[in-house]
């Protein structure tokens, strides 16, 4: 306790910044943890949250019986495996290639046209995928039917192409930023590393793999194991908006999110919302500790915690 | 010590995680409840700013496109009968659609009255949802204007358990089927239309366009994303999980539409129009209303008295229509698109007094549904019983739309200039009486036992309801596919539930 005293005394100004923070969590993150108790309620509006009636587990267990919940945490997982392991290995090869670039300008150049779609806000690029998409007017349709004369593909009733389309979108939208942190942490090695790589006759690749790629190492762990916990999480506007809520897409367009979303505002089902809802932080939450438990027993320091 | 604060600092990090997760996934949620806990400091807070002077003010949501500066304008030129006769002043809300008022009726935002029109499933979706004031008693002391206008015959389709929840709307309370197609066009090709026909009918029109435009779409959507005014001659008992496949006849068995021949028919027809390239591309994923008014040529519609007016009214073009089936009558015709007052009113009296007058004041109900005189609308004629849009003002874009028919009462305001005859009225009231009556007219389903199942059974329809209707997708694969996902997600536990409660129902009819 004294020591305690002493640490605030020494160190508060630190505390103090640490205080929005704080602030702004519990606000965000706990006060709304009230909410859990609905997920074992049959919601009622007019009587409020406390009136609703309790059904203990019964929310979860239609959630399980029905293929929905199997549907929208295969896809969550399984796409976010993707996004992780292929958005990684995208945004380290790009920030390797732009670090090698000697020209300031067109370094510059470069690093601008490839951040700008992280900028653009989900519903326009759900528009810029209908543009190219769209059975009637879309480019590809267009072009396949006009210049190849394939026949045309009706996107948006026909799933087995979504998997791709997401893919592509999500690597595309959230490369350039991906790509600063590790441009980033390039630019932060020592540069006496590479000189003495030289002196010992590496070459550019050799610098590459024995160089850059352990000084990155540290940040790519931190980056992974962020992602992680955020596995069960979904990009609602990915999935949601660019599909344009096409029913036959559902299939592969359903994640945890979408699905609390419809069963808020379309199906005014709450209890079910919030079952998935909860079933996903609690997941999120074993995962996130999972991994940081395998981390720490490989390589300590780069644990979160 | 130092190592213990380091343990400490780990289980606040791995809790922060947590609760940002939860946070996150349950963004939605979050309102609610900081609504719900919030509501009992919120009640003596609202009331109070609510007065403003000595008038109480209702807030009113309706339907159809209107800029907020026009409702804020009808708003007052409302008020100012209003405070003098009720002694409230009113706010007007239009054009929300289903999912914001869904979200303001969960989490009780203040509303006064409201129309359900946009919701989906309407009254069967506010009342199993207790989205709803009980009216009973406030309609025999602040509404005996309003029960002399409505017919009790479809005032009773607004009961749910016995208690009234809603009023019906002066509207058309049956409902005839079928087509409505440009009139420029039939013309100039040289079709005639005939009053009541048949799909293969359509059909050989649709080709026939087609052949002459090809870059035009024969067939569009009622609405945005897929929408249909179906032409089967359903009774869909509430929110078509389970249905009877004839409202027609006098056959009471609940089934599943997607296990009838009717349904797979119709799937099959447009698959096949589909293919012909009579259908538009993108139809269950468009976004535009009012197709006609652009590319389309035909869509699904209902027709009733006056019907042509109102669709050039949306869309500013003439129409034929034709129409696949009779009018028929079933409990969502006559308490379809009507009005509530909603639970998390604060001032139910002054809303049915409000209610009220919108049903017996011929000038409230002018000024809500057309608008302010010489700005939306202007006489017509010189005995003051047709009107007109002023001159240069598009019908479809005056600032305040005419949505007649989703107002308490149409029928006691003046007609819009194209119509027939200015008897519009009279000849709707006849229409409304034609209908045949469904055997379960009257039924209000009450889905709380299986409620669960409904969400599950929603979930897979909207996969493939409106895809396999628009023939977007093949029903010879996907209607089994259908059929086999919907057992799975409990429609057969809904359609007994549903068959119980329909055969008590009619037990208790006699």
């Amino acid at each position: 306790m004294k020591k305690f005293v002493v640490k605030m005394q020494r160190y508060w100004p630190l505390y103090l910044m640490f205080l929005p923070g704080v602030v702004y969590l519990f606000i965000n993150s706990y006060i709304p943890m009230f909410g859990i108790q609905i997920a074992f309620r049959q919601y009622n509006a007019a009587k409020g949250v406390f009136g609703s009636p309790w059904i203990g587990l019964k929310n979860f267990e239609f959630l399980i019986r029905t293929k929905d919940a199997w549907v929208m945490v295969r896809n969550t997982l399984l796409y976010n495996i993707v996004f992780i392991i292929l958005g990684t290995v995208a945004a380290v090869a790009t920030a390797i290639i732009l670090s090698e670039i000697r020209n300031k300008k067109a370094k510059q150049t470069y690093q601008t046209i490839i951040l700008i779609p992280f900028l653009i806000s989900m519903v326009i690029v759900s528009y810029l995928a209908f543009a190219f998409l769209s059975t009637s007017n879309g480019f590809i349709n267009n072009t396949l039917v006009k210049v190849f004369g394939i026949k045309a593909i009706d996107w948006y009733n026909t799933p087995k192409h979504w998997p791709f389309i997401l893919v592509i979108i999500n690597l595309w939208k959230g490369l350039g930023y991906n790509m600063i942190l590790y441009y980033a942490t390039i630019l932060g090695i020592d540069s006496t590393l590479y000189e003495a790589a030289v002196v010992d006759g590496a070459n550019r690749w050799q610098k590459v793999l024995h160089v850059t790629l352990p000084g990155l190492k540290s940040t790519i762990i931190i980056l992974t194991l962020m992602a992680l916990g955020g596995i069960f999480r979904s990009d609602f506007g990915l999935f949601y908006q660019v599909p344009q809520n096409s029913g036959p897409l559902i299939n592969v367009t359903q994640t945890i999110d979408t699905y609390v979303y419809r069963g808020l505002m379309q199906n005014n089902n709450i209890g079910m919302s919030s079952a998935a809802g909860l079933y996903q932080s609690v997941v999120g939450f074993v995962l996130v500790i999972t991994a940081n438990t395998i981390v720490r027993k490989i390589d300590s320091d780069s644990s979160l915690f | 010590m130092k190592h213990l604060f380091k343990r400490a600092l780990a289980v606040l990090l791995a809790c922060m995680l947590l609760s940002g997760l939860v946070a996150c996934s349950k963004g939605g949620d979050a309102k609610t409840d900081n609504e719900g806990g919030g509501d009992a400091a919120a009640t003596t807070d609202e009331a109070a700013p609510a007065k403003s002077g000595d008038y109480v003010k209702l807030v009113l949501w309706g339907v159809g496109n209107a800029d907020t500066a026009d409702c804020a304008e009808v708003a007052e030129a409302v008020s100012k009968i209003t405070r003098e006769k009720i002694g409230v002043e009113i706010e007007l809300v239009r054009g929300q659609d289903g999912e914001q008022i869904n979200l303001a009726l969960t989490t009780g935002e203040p509303i006064d009255l409201l129309c359900y029109n946009n919701i989906n499933g309407q009254f069967n979706t506010v009342v199993n949802n207790n989205w709803a004031y009980p009216l009973d008693d406030l309609l025999e002391k602040y509404g005996q204007g309003a029960k002399e206008v409505i017919n009790p015959y479809d005032l009773d389709a607004c009961k749910f358990n016995g208690v009234l929840y809603a009023l019906p709307n002066q509207k058309d309370t049956s409902r005839a089927a079928g087509f409505a197609m440009r009139k420029d066009i039939c013309d100039e090709l040289g079709i005639t239309v005939p009053e009541e026909g048949t799909y293969e009918e359509m059909h050989d029109i649709l080709v026939k366009v087609h052949e002459a435009y090809p870059d035009m779409y024969p067939l569009v959507p009622t609405w945005a994303g897929g929408g249909m005014q179906t032409t089967l001659p359903i009774d869909p008992l509430g929110d078509s999980l389970g249905i009877l496949e004839d409202a027609r006849t006098d056959s009471t068995t609940v089934v599943d539409q997607a296990e009838t021949k009717s349904f797979q028919d119709f799937c099959k027809m447009m698959w096949q129009w589909n293919q012909e390239g009579l259908i538009m591309p993108d139809a269950t994923t468009t976004t535009e209303n009012a197709l006609l008014s652009s590319n389309g040529f035909a869509m699904f519609e209902n027709w009733k008295p006056g019907k042509e007016l109102e669709v050039y009214k949306g869309n500013g073009k003439e129409v034929y229509f034709m129409k696949i089936h009779g009018p028929i009558k079933h409990t969502a015709i006559p308490n379809g698109n009507s009005w509530i007052i909603p639970y998390s009113s604060k001032h139910p009296e002054e809303a049915m007094k409000m209610w009220n007058l919108m049903y017996t004041d011929p000038d409230v109900s002018n000024l809500l549904i057309n608008g302010i005189e010489g700005k939306h609308w202007v006489w017509a004629n010189d005995e003051h019983t047709l009107i007109k849009s002023p001159e240069g003002v598009d019908p479809n874009a005056s600032g305040y739309s005419s949505v007649d028919w989703s107002w308490p009462n149409q029928q006691i305001t003046p007609v819009w200039e194209g119509a027939e005859d200015p008897d519009l009225w009279t000849k709707l009231n006849e229409f409304n009486n034609s209908g045949v009556p469904s055997p379960a007219m009257g039924f209000i389903w009450d889905s709380s036992s299986v409620m669960n199942q409904v969400t599950a059974c929603n979930n897979v329809s909207a996969t493939y309801r409106t895809a396999l209707m628009w023939g977007s997708i093949d029903p010879e694969e996907n209607i089994p596919k259908y059929i086999e996902e919907l057992k799975a997600a409990g429609i057969d536990e809904i359609i007994a539930e549903k068959q119980k409660q329909l055969d008590a129902f009619l037990a208790a009819k006699g």
